[in-house]
C-alpha cells in the first residue's frame, strides 16, 4: 500500500523574488524577474537577457558563515538559501550560522538536482589557473586554484551543501535530467519515502546564472530569445504569439516531503499532498530527439500520474506546464489535450511560471512546484504574462490561460517538466483538507 | 548575471619590516575565509590551532594548503634565490636574493599548526628575524597536538555522559562500559601530561622509532644504489630495470618516512621544554578533565 506523502515546507530563490513570500507577491503581481545584462552584450551573445535572483554578497553573508560562502558555487548558495527557508517553514530548527552544533537528523535526506552545476567555479577559479599552469614550478601547476574546487563542481555539490547545513542523515544525493531535474528530484524523493527509506526528504533543484551555463544554448539557433534585448521583461512569452526562444535564468526551489505520519508526529503544518508522481523517457524515437520530446512519451507520463492518483482529468484545477516560450509550446499543449482527453472548453486553466522567471533549467521544475504548491495553499492562480496574443496553434485553449492573478480554490494541480534527452516528469498535488 | 564576489586586494609586506605581532594579525585575518567556526576564529590568537573542531578555528584539513598560500600571498622576503640542495639535485632551497614573493617549500609547513607556529616557521627559515620574546608566547607543536588530544578526550567524555543520561537497559550498560574505558584513557592522559619527564620520554620514544625506520630505509637505498652501479656495468637491462623500480619504491617510502619524522622529531625535541604559557594550557586542560571525570564517575555510580 502506498504511503501518503505531504508537503510541509517550501523555499524559493527566484529571479523575481527571494523567499517564498516575495516570490508569491511577485507571481501574483505578474512581476517579471528578467533583465538585460551588459556582460552578455560584451560577450556578443545573441540573447542578452536573463533571470538572476536579486541577491548580493552582503545578503548571503547575513545568513551563511563566510567560510562556507567561499566554499560554495552559485548554485550551491541558492540551494542552501532555499533549503534553509524550507526547513524553517516546515518547523525544523535551523541556525545556518552555527549549523555544526545541530544533531544529525537520521530520518531525513535530500534529493537536490542541478542541470549544469559549478560553471562559475570552472570559469572563475579553475580555467584561469590552468591557463597559467605551464608557467608554474614543477608540481605546483594546480596549487593556486585552492582546495575547494572539487566540492564546488562535483555533481552532488548542491545536495551535499544542503546536507551540511541541515545535518541530514538520510540519503543525500543529486539527480540530473536537464530541464526535468527539479521535477525528477521531487519524484525521486517521493519514491524514496514510498519505499520506506526515509520519513522525510528535501527535494528540488538549483541552477547558477553564469554565462558559461547559457552560452551553449545561445550557440543553438533560436533556442534562446534574442529579439527582446531592448524589452527584457517581454522576452519570456510562453504560449504567446511572439515566443522566439526561452529566456535563461537561475535560482533554486526546495520542497520538504514527508509521510503524513511523520508530519503529524512533528506537529508540522501540512501544506498539500503529493498524490502521484512519475518520470519516463520518450526513447528519442518517433519525433523524440536529444532536444525534442517524443509526444507519446509526454502523454504516457501525464496519463500515468492521473491513473495512479485515481482521479478524473476533469478534477484537475490547474496545469503548471513546462511551457518555455519556444516553438515546442504548441506541441506541449497538444500533448496535454491528448493526455487529458478533454474538449478545449473543459480544458483546465494552464499557466507558465517561466513567463515571469524565465527558464531556470535544473531549478525550473522545483521553482514551478513551489509556485504550484503555494497556489494550492493560498488559493490563487498566478497569471501567465506576455501572452495577450496567443500562439495561433493553441487558440482553442486561449481562454484557459490566466492573464491576471485570481483567487481560486485549487483541488488538484498537475505539474510537468520535459528535458533534453527526451526525458519527462509529472507530479500531481492535492489541496490539504485536513484528512 | 551572478552576484559579484568581492575580491580582497592583498598588499604583500616585507617580513623584515614588520613585527611578529603584526604578521600574526595578518595571518589570522587571511585565513578567515577558511574558518567555519566563526566564534573560535574571532577569538583566535597565536596559539589557536587552524584545525580542530573544538578549540581550533574550524578550518578543514583540505584547506591547509590554502592557509600556506594565504601566508605566501601576504608577505615578501629576500630569500628568493633558488639553489639546488646539492649539486645535480632536483630539490632546491631558497637563499638571499632580491626582495620578492614568499615561497613555502613542500614540507616546510608540516608543523605550522597555529598562527604562532607559522611565524616560528618563517623565523626558522630565515624569512624574518628571530624574536625570542615573541616565541616564548608560542605554544610548541608538541604541546599544541598533545593539548588538542586532551580537548578531544574531554569532549568525548562530556558527550558520552550526556548520552548515558538518556539511555536505559542494555544500551545504557554498553555506554557505561565505554565510558569506563574512556575514563581510564582520560586518567592515563592526565597523568602523562602532568609528568613532564614521562611525557617527554614517551614522545622521544616515538621520535626514536621513526628515526630508526628512516635510517633503515636510508640504508636500504644506499645498498640499492650500490647494486645499480654494479649492474650498470654489466649491460643487464632487465635486472637494471628491476632495481630501478625497487629504488623508486624505496625513495617514495623514504620521502613519506621523512615527513613523518619531521613531525615526530619536532615533537620529541620540544616535549621536554615547558614554558609558562604551555604550563598554563596544560593546567587548563587538566582541570577540565578532572571536572569531566568527576561527572563521569557520578554517571557510572
Amino acid at each position: 500500500m502506498r504511503k501518503r506523502v505531504v508537503v510541509t515546507g517550501l523555499g524559493a530563490v527566484a529571479p523575481n523574488g527571494v523567499g517564498v513570500q516575495a516570490y508569491r507577491e511577485a507571481l501574483k503581481a505578474g512581476k517579471s524577474g528578467i533583465s538585460w545584462h551588459e556582460e552578455l552584450r560584451d560577450l556578443n551573445f545573441a540573447c542578452q537577457i536573463g533571470g538572476v535572483p536579486p541577491i548580493d554578497e552582503d545578503y548571503i553573508l547575513g545568513i551563511l558563515p563566510e567560510a562556507d560562502y567561499h566554499k560554495m558555487s552559485e548554485a550551491m548558495i541558492y540551494a542552501v538559501l532555499a533549503a534553509v527557508e524550507c526547513a524553517k517553514n516546515s518547523g525544523a530548527t535551523v541556525d545556518p550560522k552555527n549549523y555544526q552544533t545541530s544533531p544529525v537528523d537520521w530520518n531525513t535526506g535530500a534529493i537536490m538536482g542541478c542541470g549544469i552545476g559549478g560553471m562559475d567555479t570552472v570559469f572563475q577559479e579553475l580555467t584561469p589557473v590552468m591557463a597559467e599552469a605551464k608557467k608554474q614550478e614543477p608540481g605546483r601547476g594546480t596549487i593556486p586554484m585552492g582546495a575547494d574546487i572539487v566540492p564546488k563542481v562535483m555533481n552532488s555539490s548542491v545536495s551535499v551543501a544542503i546536507g551540511r547545513f541541515l545535518g541530514l542523515g538520510g540519503q543525500t544525493s543529486s539527480n540530473s535530467s536537464a530541464c526535468n531535474t527539479g521535477t525528477e528530484a521531487i519524484f525521486e524523493a517521493w519514491k524514496h519515502i514510498q519505499m520506506g527509506f526515509a520519513d522525510s526528504m528535501y527535494a528540488g533543484g538549483a541552477e547558477g546564472t553564469h554565462y558559461g551555463i547559457w552560452a551553449g544554448f545561445d550557440a543553438m539557433r533560436d533556442v534562446l530569445c534574442s529579439r527582446f534585448n531592448e524589452s527584457p521583461e517581454k522576452g519570456s512569452q510562453p504560449m504567446g504569439a511572439g515566443a522566439c526562444g526561452f529566456v535563461p535564468s537561475g535560482g533554486a526551489g526546495v520542497l520538504r516531503l514527508e509521510t503524513i505520519d511523520s508530519a503529524q508526529k512533528r506537529g508540522a503544518k501540512i501544506i498539500c499532498e503529493l498524490v502521484s508522481a512519475f518520470c519516463n523517457s520518450g526513447g528519442q524515437r518517433d519525433g523524440g530527439t536529444m532536444t525534442f520530446p517524443n509526444p507519446d512519451g509526454v502523454v504516457r507520463c501525464i496519463r500515468r500520474v492521473i491513473e495512479d492518483s485515481g482521479i478524473e482529468p476533469s478534477q484537475i484545477s490547474l496545469i503548471n506546464g513546462h511551457l518555455t516560450s519556444t516553438g515546442a509550446d504548441p506541441r506541449e499543449i497538444a500533448s496535454w489535450l491528448k493526455a487529458l482527453e478533454l474538449p478545449p472548453e473543459k480544458f483546465p486553466r494552464i499557466q507558465s511560471t517561466k513567463s515571469m522567471i524565465g527558464h531556470s533549467l535544473g531549478a525550473a521544475g522545483a521553482l514551478e512546484c513551489v509556485a504550484a504548491v503555494d497556489e494550492i495553499a493560498n488559493g490563487y492562480v498566478h497569471p501567465s504574462i506576455n501572452c495577450d496574443e496567443v500562439h495561433p496553434q493553441i487558440a482553442k485553449i486561449a481562454n484557459s490561460i490566466p492573464r491576471q492573478a485570481r483567487q481560486a480554490q485549487l483541488d488538484y494541480v498537475i505539474k510537468a517538466s520535459f528535458g533534453f534527452g527526451d526525458v519527462n516528469g509529472c507530479l500531481l498535488f492535492k489541496r490539504w483538507d485536513g484528512k | 548575471m551572478a552576484f559579484k564576489r568581492k575580491e580582497a586586494t592583498i598588499e604583500a609586506t616585507d617580513l623584515n619590516t614588520i613585527t611578529p605581532e603584526e604578521a600574526e594579525k595578518r595571518i589570522i585575518a587571511g585565513v578567515k575565509k577558511y574558518a567555519t567556526n566563526e566564534g573560535n576564529w574571532s577569538k583566535a590568537d597565536a596559539n589557536t590551532p587552524f584545525l580542530g573542531h573544538i578549540i581550533g578555528m574550524g578550518i578543514e584539513s583540505s584547506n591547509l594548503a590554502d592557509i600556506t598560500m594565504s601566508i605566501e600571498r601576504q608577505f615578501l622576503t629576500k630569500k628568493t634565490k633558488r639553489v639546488p640542495v646539492s649539486e645535480g639535485s632536483a630539490e632546491f632551497k631558497l637563499e638571499d636574493g632580491e626582495l620578492g614573493k614568499l615561497r613555502i617549500l613542500d614540507g616546510q609547513d608540516a608543523t605550522a599548526a597555529t598562527p604562532g607556529l607559522s611565524i616560528k616557521m618563517l623565523m626558522d627559515l630565515g624569512h624574518m628575524p628571530k624574536n625570542d620574546a615573541y616565541l616564548s608566547k608560542v605554544v610548541s607543536f608538541a604541546y599544541i597536538t598533545s593539548i588538542g588530544e586532551g580537548w578531544r578526550t574531554n569532549d568525548a567524555l562530556k558527550k558520552l555522559v550526556a548520552r548515558i543520561e538518556k539511555l536505559s537497559g542494555t544500551e545504557k550498560d554498553e555506554a557505561k562500559a565505554n565510558l569506563k574505558a574512556l575514563c581510564d584513557q582520560a586518567r592515563a592522559y592526565e597523568a602523562l601530561i602532568a609528568d613532564s619527564a614521562a611525557f617527554a620520554t614517551s614522545r622521544q620514544k616515538i621520535g626514536q622509532n621513526d628515526q630508526a625506520a628512516y635510517d633503515s630505509l636510508r640504508q636500504e637505498l644506499t645498498v640499492l644504489e650500490d647494486k645499480i652501479k654494479g649492474v650498470s656495468a654489466t649491460n643487464d637491462a632487465e635486472r637494471l630495470a628491476a632495481l630501478r623500480a625497487e629504488e623508486a619504491e624505496v625513495r617514495t617510502r623514504l620521502k613519506m618516512s621523512a615527513q613523518k619524522l619531521t613531525v615526530s622529531g619536532t615533537v620529541a625535541r620540544e616535549a621536554s621544554q615547558r614554558t609558562p604559557v604551555i604550563q598554563a594550557k596544560i593546567e587548563e586542560i587538566r582541570a577540565l578533565l578532572r571536572q569531566s571525570l568527576q561527572e563521569a564517575e557520578r554517571a557510572l555510580a
